[in-house]
């Protein structure tokens, strides 16, 4: 009887081992189709011209080759471009921490007539198509004066997006109502309820849109391209699109492009990883990244 | 003289007040929903009856613009072709992909977060730095086609072959589909633990745990992202005005792209917004039939 309990544990830890055994070479196997994109280009970054022109390509470069680093950074006005799309992004973010938190704290601790109806209008909202409001939107900024300058792009976050608001609704939702109950017996009215008893506690979603705002702000390339028009204003994306049209018109620096998408990239990378946790919380419940 | 003035206004300002405060809250939202919603919705569809280039007063043309759309302009047929077909090709594949890949990932090893990471990493770059990133992967001395050249294929100019172009695309969409993979890995984690013990009990194997259990128990959370990826595919835009500017040819000429050139290169605003109400019907059928297909696969708790 012993014999037979052993052998059939045996068995079964075999098996188990057999499964990690392809659960590892599957996730390797993911690993590089994953992560191979992202290796390449930065290898690619530190090649020089004749690296290039080998066929087929070999991974590592021939010498640790910086200098498209620079030339990079110089061949567009990148300097500027960062420091605009960090106005830009800086100022959106704020606009839908506020209104976000705001509309949200509306949505769920708050009843009214309609509620219920204007939250499902919100939600339909997600679904329109960008480009069947796109044109109305482009001529009403025109009429007002504000096509090439940022306010396009930063205004309309103070009004409050609502894959943001949705996400806070969600939260909101799961405090206890005694929150509120004791603070109006405190003599707290709603705006003291969400200011000093609610918003403290929802760090972790505001950290999650401010996240997902950075990160969408940072690469709208669309509605840059539409409504900027000086070089001035131009952000990182119109930059990074610049360097790619003047290299297909016949100047083929690679090396320089690739060093272009790195650095362009870092911000995104580093704000992965400082804020992974909030991001994937984020997208397992809204299901999407925002806008 | 004599009416209840003092009483009345104080009784309803009672009743009223939250209503108020409740309206006051969410009033950022009915701005921008009344004026970047419900407006450019309505005025996109009477832009489509008219001709307009910027300069003084939209000119109401009837149903030129339609007929133009529909019947004269083979560039719209073209984009619709280039369009279904970039749908076909990423949606079905991307959202295997991701199953399986969220499968992987939920298997109880070590350094199962690490892996997590790194699958999820590659895209969050994002807008043209991910499309410049893919230009390079696909070039024609690149390493898709060094890998093939190990095996004694020659591999096409990926983007600037008019059969090769929309499925390279595609291979980009789907390769850096990381949001998609993580909405399913969460609903994975969902799926209640005595459902397994329950298939165990009846002596089922891995396979019809995976096809009486998770399978039912994740549709929700795949028909989600079916929905959402259809309609966010339909109006890509990036990929192509960054990889291939719609060539060669109109082999990658998305609808989104045509759109985009209709307004805001040439300035035919009234075009434009009859393609964008086209653009949106269409979105709004698919929709509405990958609901009504989902009653045939999708499973609700509570059904039955």
């Amino acid at each position: 009887m012993s014999v037979l309990t052993s052998s059939w544990t045996k068995s079964k830890t075999t098996q188990r081992r057999l499964r990690d055994l392809l659960a590892y070479t599957l996730l390797a196997v993911g690993f590089v189709w994953f992560i191979f994109p992202l290796f390449w280009v930065i290898m690619s970054s530190l090649k020089t011209f004749e690296d290039f022109n080998q066929i087929p390509q070999r991974i590592f470069p021939s010498e640790l080759y910086l200098g498209n680093y620079p030339s990079a950074w110089n061949s567009v006005p990148f300097g500027r471009y960062f420091i605009n799309t960090a106005i830009i992004v800086s100022l959106s973010v704020v606009g839908e921490l506020i209104s976000a938190s705001i509309v949200g704290f509306g949505f769920s601790r708050l009843k009214f007539w309609g509620r219920n109806f204007l939250f499902m209008v919100l939600l339909s909202t997600m679904m329109l198509p960008f480009w069947v409001v796109i044109i109305p939107r482009f001529l009403l900024y025109r009429d007002i004066g504000w096509v090439g300058t940022w306010l396009p792009l930063i205004v309309p976050s103070y009004f409050a997006n609502p894959v943001y608001v949705f996400l806070m609704r969600q939260f909101f939702m799961t405090l206890p109502s005694e929150l509120d109950d004791a603070a109006k017996i405190d003599g707290c009215n709603e705006l003291g309820i969400f200011w000093r008893i609610l918003l403290p506690l929802t760090k972790p979603v505001l950290a999650t849109i401010a996240i997902f705002s950075f990160i969408n702000v940072w690469t709208d390339f669309v509605k840059q391209v539409i409504y900027l028009s000086q070089d001035s204003t131009y952000t990182v994306a119109i930059g990074l699109a610049f360097l790619r049209w003047q290299i297909a018109q016949g100047d083929p620096v690679p090396g320089l492009l690739m060093a272009a998408t790195v650095f362009t990239s870092l911000p995104m990378i580093a704000i992965f990883f400082i804020g992974q946790k909030y991001m994937v919380r984020g997208i397992a419940l809204t299901g999407r990244t925002g806008t | 003289m004599q009416t209840p003035r003092t009483a009345a206004p104080n009784i309803s300002w009672a009743r009223l007040r939250p209503h108020i405060v409740g309206w006051a809250f969410i009033s950022p939202w009915l701005v921008s929903f009344s004026f970047l919603m419900v407006y450019p919705f309505i005025a996109s569809f009477v832009l489509s009856f008219t001709r307009y280039q910027l300069i003084g007063e939209a000119q109401f043309i009837g149903f030129e613009n339609i007929q133009r759309m529909l019947f004269e302009d083979e560039r719209v047929a073209d984009a619709l072709r280039v369009t279904f077909t970039y749908v076909l090709l990423t949606v079905p594949a991307g959202t295997a992909i991701s199953i399986l890949v969220a499968i992987l990932l939920n298997q109880s090893v070590r350094g199962i977060p690490f892996f997590r990471t790194s699958f999820y990493m590659p895209s969050v770059i994002g807008g043209v730095g991910l499309a410049l990133l893919w230009t390079t992967i696909l070039a024609k001395n690149g390493p898709i086609n060094a890998a093939l050249g190990l095996v004694g294929i020659e591999g096409p100019n990926w983007l600037f072959e008019t059969a090769w172009a929309l499925p390279s695309l595609a291979l980009k969409a789907i390769a850096t589909a990381g949001a998609a993979m993580l909405i399913i890995l969460a609903a994975l984690q969902g799926v209640p633990q005595h459902l397994y013990e329950a298939v165990d009990l009846d002596g089922g194997g891995e396979w019809a745990k995976f096809w009486h259990v998770t399978l039912p128990q994740i549709s929700p959370a795949i028909f989600y992202n079916v929905i959402v990826t259809t309609i966010g595919v339909m109006q890509s835009f990036v990929e192509a005005f960054i990889m291939t500017n719609g060539g060669p040819g109109t082999a990658t000429l998305f609808y989104g792209l045509y759109l985009y050139r209709q307004a805001f290169e040439f300035y035919r605003m009234g075009y434009a917004s009859a393609l964008a109400w086209m653009m949106f019907l269409i979105i709004l059928a698919l929709t509405i039939i990958n609901f009504r297909v989902a009653r045939f696969w999708v499973y609700y708790e509570g059904e039955e």
